[in-house]
């Protein structure tokens, strides 16, 4: 069928949100069930607001089991899934090391901040196993020191759900993308979704950068270059490897990742980037398309991905 | 001792990965129901916020129904990876992008 797409953008999680949808006149249904997951969403899981629930939760470390919302539950539920099945590599109990770090308030003011005087540190990273979640009861219980993140997963998960719900509500196909982490569901428009490869998810549209069709599933883009600040005479960013507690050490810009699903591209792409010089392999054996950019522009490809035209 | 918790043998992250997919997808497409009721609790209780949206495209398309990404055997690198599920990759399109991904 003939369609026309449309789209709305808009500030959201201290990053941008983005629906696309195949038939304009799903575009209201769609956004306004986008608008209301991301609300629900920032109340609980933001790492920034006094009032959210994650915020309480961390507060709560070494004082045993607090109760959490739904939302927040199933985020952290998701995230332990994940830090389990990488062996650790992506791990929502990397927020105090981030912390002490610099990355301690929204990306926003910490870019704005004079880095030149602040002197970062840094805290081993306790493990996922140090979180103690009870589903029936609805409670998570942080052992002493522990402190959640839930950046690598949360987003992702988010833009898979409202993808699914809102084409559900709007009858018709849907791409959200959330800081860049892409879902896509519903009818496709014909030659799938377009979509631009960047170091920052923000680029100006004028921009170069390769352009591949998605159907299904999603795409998402790690990177080192853009939540990036100045601390001292170092700069770091915002992918911790749990390893060490510290800024992961990569020879990748950006890793990009095809999957099934948004929340699989973004735990691929992030744990490709922790490790390294292994990333390809990892990514390969798992039969996950990616497409690597070194620090110097030069670009790996894996499972598949279409090497950039000229 | 940290160190060794987070250093897994490949073998067991592979595994792991394989029971990733399984528990990511029946979360992601289990909880949707139970996110939209939750949704729509928070939209009574929490004041929204306004967005500033601008509609960007009008681009006439072609729509088709599909279903899910088709899904194929994989090959493995090493025995010691289980059989897992490739996603098709990309293909390179001329059409102009709709959404970017990239560094946030």
């Amino acid at each position: 069928m003939i369609a026309e797409l449309a789209s709305v953008s808009f500030p959201a999680l201290g990053t941008t949100a983005l629906l696309c949808v195949a038939e304009a006149e799903g575009l209201p249904a769609a956004h306004g069930e986008l608008e209301r997951k991301l609300s629900a969403l920032d109340e609980a899981c933001s790492r920034f607001r006094d009032d959210s629930d994650l915020v309480r939760l961390n507060a709560s470390a070494g004082c045993g089991p607090v109760r959490v919302s739904p939302l927040l539950l199933e985020a952290i539920q998701v995230a332990l899934a994940v830090a389990e099945e990488t062996g650790g590599l992506v791990d929502p109990t990397v927020g105090r090391t981030l912390r002490l770090a610099g990355y301690d308030r929204r990306f926003a003011t910490v870019r704005l901040r004079d880095g030149s005087t602040f002197r970062p540190s840094f805290a081993p990273v306790p493990g996922w196993k140090q979180v103690e979640l009870d589903p029936k009861g609805r409670t998570v219980a942080l052992a002493k020191d522990v402190e959640l993140d839930l950046g690598a997963t949360a987003k992702a998960l988010a833009s898979d759900k409202i993808a699914c719900s809102a084409a559900r509500v709007s009858g018709t196909g849907v791409l959200v993308s959330l800081g860049g982490d892409v879902a896509v569901d519903g009818p496709v428009p014909d030659g799938g979704w377009p979509i631009r490869i960047a170091d920052d998810h923000a680029a100006d549209p004028e921009e170069p950068g390769p352009t591949v069709a998605l159907s299904a599933g999603g795409l998402a883009t790690s990177g080192t270059t853009v939540r990036r600040w100045l601390a001292g005479q170092v700069a770091l960013h915002h992918i911790v490897d749990p390893r060490t507690g510290r800024p992961a050490e990569t020879p990748w810009r950006t890793v990009t990742v095809a999957g099934p699903s948004c929340l699989e591209a973004n735990v691929a792409s992030t744990a490709a980037v922790i490790l390294g010089e292994e990333g390809p392999a990892w990514l390969a054996a798992r039969g996950l398309p990616a497409r690597l950019v070194r620090e110097a522009g030069a670009v790996t490809y894996v499972g598949g991905w279409p090497e950039d035209s000229a | 001792m940290h160190r060794a918790r987070h250093e897994p043998s490949p073998r067991a992250r592979d595994a792991g990965v394989a029971r990733l997919r399984r528990a990511t997808r029946f979360v992601v497409f289990g909880a949707t129901a139970l996110a939209g009721a939750f949704a729509g609790l928070a939209a009574h209780s929490v004041p929204g916020h306004k967005s500033r949206s601008v509609a960007v495209r009008t681009t006439t398309r072609t729509v088709r129904t599909t279903t899910q990404a088709a899904t194929t055997a994989a090959t493995t690198s090493d025995d010691a990876t289980p059989a897992t599920t490739a996603t098709p990759p990309p293909v390179t399109t001329t059409v102009a992008p709709v959404a970017t991904t990239g560094g946030t």
